[in-house]
């Protein structure tokens, strides 16, 4: 009887919060379709007033990113090296971290703690200070330019945050799940896969993505750690602010090719962040 | 806390560090070769570090292309973004890398980098290619602020000269550290349309009892200014402006400010390099710079946010009548009928001549210290700011450096770019530089915040500039300039 | 027993090979008047640095700039992104992709946000501004130039930017969460609210303190955005402590004085985050 009569008012506020949903996106994505739109634009009609909403798209400025002759002209194999160096450093992040966040989280240490808060304060360091002794550091092992002297600080950097979110998450999760598992002989490996690993996969996902997207969009060290074949893309797109003025549509077509492989990974990670609730708990 | 503790635990690995840092060092000592200008043998690649448009990128990489046809060698240029440039350059030469052979530095950076260049000096005397080199062909003016320095005293000024003849600057005590390749002065962009309109030349006549035409001075640019600041639509709102400012906090501003210190006479630092931007003429520069946009609203309103690309917005729009900008700014063809026209920035009537000081600073090309190739690396700079170079740089809109480069560009086709070469050239040979300071950033900041306090209305403008010369003393002892 | 370790050993091999050389670096330079610019040429000077810093007034108006900027924008962000993750953890049609979608925001270039915010709040010719003229008639202010707005622009950017993060991994926490304690609820009869405070918020309390501790964090180093909106001004109205850092590091390329102020900022996040953790682990002890 209670249920039938609070069904209207159950729609009404439904439609009410997908009113709301929607306009958060709104809000949250008028930007990013400002600067997808400026980039089809020619650059004239990207700074006209009253703003063009209805316009002829070009594609001159994607066409202009790749055939520049100064360095941004090899925009392509800058965004081959991001996603190298990106992935490379998350998978490393999420792995690492996954491995050491389960330690803390499931061993007793005697400064297990302590250890947990300097792995979160080696993210406090302010990046302009790292960076004078991290060149020197990659210089003395002649490793300015590769894609190893960004890996490892990006790693580095990921895992303050892989280690403390994935903990989070694997002491939400009892340890009696992995200890009957083990009674009925599994070992320890393949009770965590088995059993853990699958009840935090939204928590995986989510560390993943944003671990993706620290490396990707990291300007400073990429900056001054590569010169020629490590040189990723963040650095071009910052290229064309110039003193002359931003060259709108070159940056914007480069921030919107940046965004889509993020975008990309993460809507295939997107199937995992919901498993947990479909999996349930295991009795 | 705990941490501290292990701080004191861990303290003897400070050892190792240090040992790691210095052994960093005694490696690039051994990679290196003793500098011998004859000794070395032609290279396979020369890589030079260089900006992109501000600098000319896009000429440059074609100017190497010809010298790679022409020698052989290899030439790599690695373009970074303006904004980000100096930490690049600084970082390669704070680890006394030999990766650059070629480095583009900007003039403020001089004084701060100058022990990690190669002084050419000797290279100009030896030059194999003295018709390539033409030190007198340079805008001396130019020349002397971008490339002569005396290296234990970047401070002081190089001697005065129309003409640049090497002799002189070394028995001055200086050396040469750079080649000029691109220059920039402070010009402004008009909108000839609307200066040759029929209506508007005869409604100005009636007001001001004068024709209609370029204002050299501050005060003929003011009345001009506040003529075109009108509402031309008929909807209650004005939108059009005479002139433009870059008042953001920014380096823009000091520079802005700067222009107008000058052209009033002023100037930031005396002989003893103690400042004396808060005389009589620093307040008023101030205030004039103050009073167009507060006062007489011939600015639009958001100048107070504006630097380079949003004066190059506000110009192309068709939203002001005048705009000042360190390039050749360009109309939107959407605007109706409009046309781009350029004159030097307005100056100030001393007898029968006008005295001006539009701001100017270049880049120059300068040999990396540390560099495995220098003579080869010298001959290619000599080359890039060679006067048959500079001559195919315009093409690319570079803002050459060399007079005979301005004398080509008189036979440019496009009357707007000649024009706008014509007003260039001019401006050159007026322009004021930076104080040649090392810490030239700090003490542009102190005044920039100055400025802006000043124009948000939190000081009056005595009160701005008397804190920042206090400040800027203070730095200029805590550099070492004097007790 | 010697498992624990081994799972520990790689991420610490790496966090500590890329700490090693930066900490001690920093903290032999903190303590001298070194310039990177001129490597041959330093003295030790003690505690100078520090002293320095405690009378700079570009310092201290930073660091009292960079706690407001801190304080509001990690609240509002926490807030709004519980909400957001609430109400995206909802089962509406095309949820999947509108979450993706929610995450563009904090995708996209640092240096393209700065820009692109600068341009729509621009006061002669932004988006904003214009719009709010055409439809409602009014001047739009001069957002990023005016003393009283500058700020609470610059936190609304990081909010506009940051809200994400917090919604994602709080709606992952969301998704992790194990049945039976709702399904108790509801058979007890408890309202959404009650639900909500008693059974959904303690045991998400893990993530929320690692959300709230990695994006206070964050923020405190917040740079580029900032940097590009407005360089610190007007004035010194939105001169963060990470934007003071990276100018002395930078711009005025005094090294030393550069790690003092990393110190110094190190410290003061350290004792902040300390004292988060102490309350979490008081929480969770109950």
């Amino acid at each position: 009887m209670g249920k039938t009569t609070r069904k209207p008012l159950r729609s009404i506020l439904n439609i009410f919060l997908d009113i709301l949903t929607y306009a958060i996106l709104i809000v949250s994505l008028f930007p990013i379709v400002w600067m997808v739109l400026t980039s089809v634009k020619t650059s004239w009609d990207a700074q006209a007033l009253p703003p063009i909403w209805i316009f002829v798209p070009t594609i001159e400025n994607y066409v202009s990113l790749f055939s520049s002759r100064s360095t941004s002209g090899r925009f392509g194999e800058l965004l081959v090296n991001s996603v190298l160096v990106a992935s490379v450093s998350t998978a490393l992040s999420v792995l690492f971290g996954a491995l050491a966040a389960y330690a803390l989280s499931r061993f007793p240490f005697k400064r297990g703690k302590d250890l947990a808060v300097w792995i979160l304060s080696t993210r406090m360091f302010p990046p302009a200070a790292t960076l004078v002794p991290v060149f020197m550091m990659m210089n003395a092992l002649d490793l300015i330019d590769t894609y190893a002297a960004l890996i490892i600080p990006y790693t580095a950097f990921n895992l303050s945050f892989a280690v403390w979110m994935l903990k989070g998450f694997f002491e939400e999760i009892p340890t009696d799940l992995e200890e009957s598992a083990m009674v009925d002989g599994c070992s320890r490996l393949s009770a965590v896969f088995r059993i853990t690993m699958p009840l935090i996969a939204p928590g995986l996902a989510a560390t993943a993505i944003i671990c993706l997207m620290f490396s990707w969009n990291e300007f400073m060290f990429a900056l001054v750690l590569s010169r020629n074949d490590a040189v990723t893309a963040p650095v071009i797109a910052n290229q064309f602010v110039t003193m002359y003025g931003v060259q709108w549509g070159e940056l914007t077509a480069a921030s919107t090719l940046m965004t889509a492989p993020v975008l990309l990974f993460a809507i295939f990670v997107r199937k995992y962040m919901i498993q947990g609730l479909t999996m349930g708990s295991v009795k | 806390m705990r941490k501290r503790l292990n701080l004191a635990f861990l303290s003897l690995l400070l050892i190792p560090s240090l040992i790691i840092g210095g052994c960093q060092d005694r490696n690039a000592a051994e990679k290196q070769q003793p500098a011998d200008s004859t000794g070395e043998s032609k290279p396979q690649v020369l890589k030079v570090l260089y900006a992109t448009v501000e600098a000319g990128s896009e000429a440059i990489i074609d100017a190497a292309k010809k010298y790679e046809q022409q020698t052989g060698i290899k030439i790599e240029i690695d373009t970074f973004p303006y904004n980000n440039l100096q930490e690049k350059v600084f970082s390669e030469l704070a680890q006394k890398s030999d990766y650059y052979d070629l480095l583009a530095v900007d003039t403020p950076w001089m004084p701060k980098i100058i022990q990690h260049l190669e002084p050419l000096t000797s290279y100009m005397k030896n030059t194999k290619s003295p018709d390539v080199l033409r030190l007198d062909d340079f805008i001396a003016k130019v020349f002397l602020d971008t490339s002569v320095f005396q290296k234990d005293a970047p401070h002081r000024q190089p001697p005065q000269m129309d003409v640049i003849a090497l002799d002189r600057i070394t028995s001055a005590g200086f050396d040469v550290w750079s080649l000029p390749i691109q220059s920039n002065v402070l010009t402004v962009s008009y909108r000839k349309d609307l200066f040759n309109d029929p209506k508007y030349k005869e409604e100005f006549r009636k007001q001001f009892n004068r024709d209609l035409e370029i204002p050299q001075t501050m005060d003929e640019y003011l009345e001009v200014a506040k003529f075109f600041t009108r509402d031309t639509n008929g909807d209650g709102k004005i939108d059009l402006y005479g002139t433009t400012l870059m008042a953001k906090k920014h380096e823009a501003n000091f520079v802005d400010f700067k222009s107008f210190l000058s052209t009033f006479g002023g100037k930031v630092f005396d002989d003893n390099l103690k400042p004396v931007f808060n005389d009589e003429k620093g307040v008023k520069a101030l205030e004039t710079y103050g009073s167009w946009i507060l006062q007489h609203k011939v600015t639009p309103p958001g100048v107070l946010t504006y630097t380079w690309d949003e004066v190059a917005t506000v110009f192309g729009s068709g939203q002001v009548a005048m705009a000042m900008n360190y390039h050749n700014m360009k109309l939107d063809p959407k605007v109706q009928g409009g046309q781009a026209g350029y004159f030097m920035f307005p100056g100030v009537k001393e007898g029968d001549k006008i005295v001006r000081g539009p701001h100017f600073g270049s880049w120059g090309i300068a040999v990396n210290k540390y560099s495995k190739n220098k003579q080869a690396a010298y001959e290619l700079a000599e080359f890039l700011a060679s006067p048959e170079s500079q001559k195919g740089y315009l093409q690319f809109n570079q803002h050459v450096t060399r007079i005979s480069a301005y004398e080509a560009s008189r036979s440019i086709a496009d009357p707007g770019v000649r024009e706008y070469y014509q007003v260039l050239g001019e401006s050159l040979k007026v322009g004021v530089g930076r104080p040649r300071i090392t810490n030239y950033d700090q003490v542009s900041e102190a005044v920039q915040i100055a400025i802006s306090e000043y124009l948000s209305g939190k000081k009056d403008a005595k009160t701005a500039l008397d804190e920042a010369a206090k400040q800027v003393e203070t730095l200029m002892r805590q550099a070492g300039y004097y007790k | 027993m010697k498992t624990k370790y081994a799972l520990l050993a790689p991420a610490l091999t790496v966090l500590v090979f890329m700490t090693v050389v930066p900490f001690f670096f920093s903290l032999a330079t903190s303590l001298t008047d070194y310039k990177a610019t001129e490597p041959d040429r330093w003295r030790f000077v003690g505690f100078a640095n520090f002293y320095r810093a405690l009378t700079d007034r570009d310092v201290l108006t930073s660091l009292w700039n960079t706690v407001l900027y801190v304080g509001s924008a990690v609240t509002l962000e926490f807030f709004l992104g519980m909400a957001v993750a609430l109400l995206f953890s909802r089962n509406m049609r095309g949820i999947r992709t509108i979450r993706i979608l929610l995450l563009l925001p904090m995708m996209t270039t640092p240096v393209a946000v700065g820009l692109m915010w600068r341009w729509l709040l621009n006061t002669d010719f932004g988006i904003v501004n214009y719009y709010l003229n055409t439809w409602l008639g009014m001047n739009g202010p001069n957002w990023l130039g005016d003393e009283s707005l500058a700020m609470p622009v610059v936190v609304l950017v990081d909010v506009w930017q940051w809200t994400p993060f917090m919604a994602l991994a709080l709606l992952a926490g969301l998704q992790s969460l194990p049945e039976e304690p709702f399904e108790a609820a509801k058979i007890d009869g408890a309202s959404s609210w009650q639900t909500f405070r008693h059974v959904t918020l303690p045991q998400l309390r893990s993530v929320i303190l690692v959300v709230w501790l990695i994006r206070m964090i964050d923020a405190f180093k917040s740079f580029d955005v900032v940097w590009t909106l407005t360089n610190g001004g007007p004035g010194l109205r939105t001169e963060l402590f990470s934007l003071r850092i990276y100018r002395v590091a930078f711009k005025y390329w005094e090294t030393g004085y550069a790690s003092a102020l990393s110190w110094i900022f190190l410290i003061i996040i350290l004792l902040v985050a300390s004292q988060f953790i102490r309350f979490l682990y008081r929480e969770t002890a109950k």
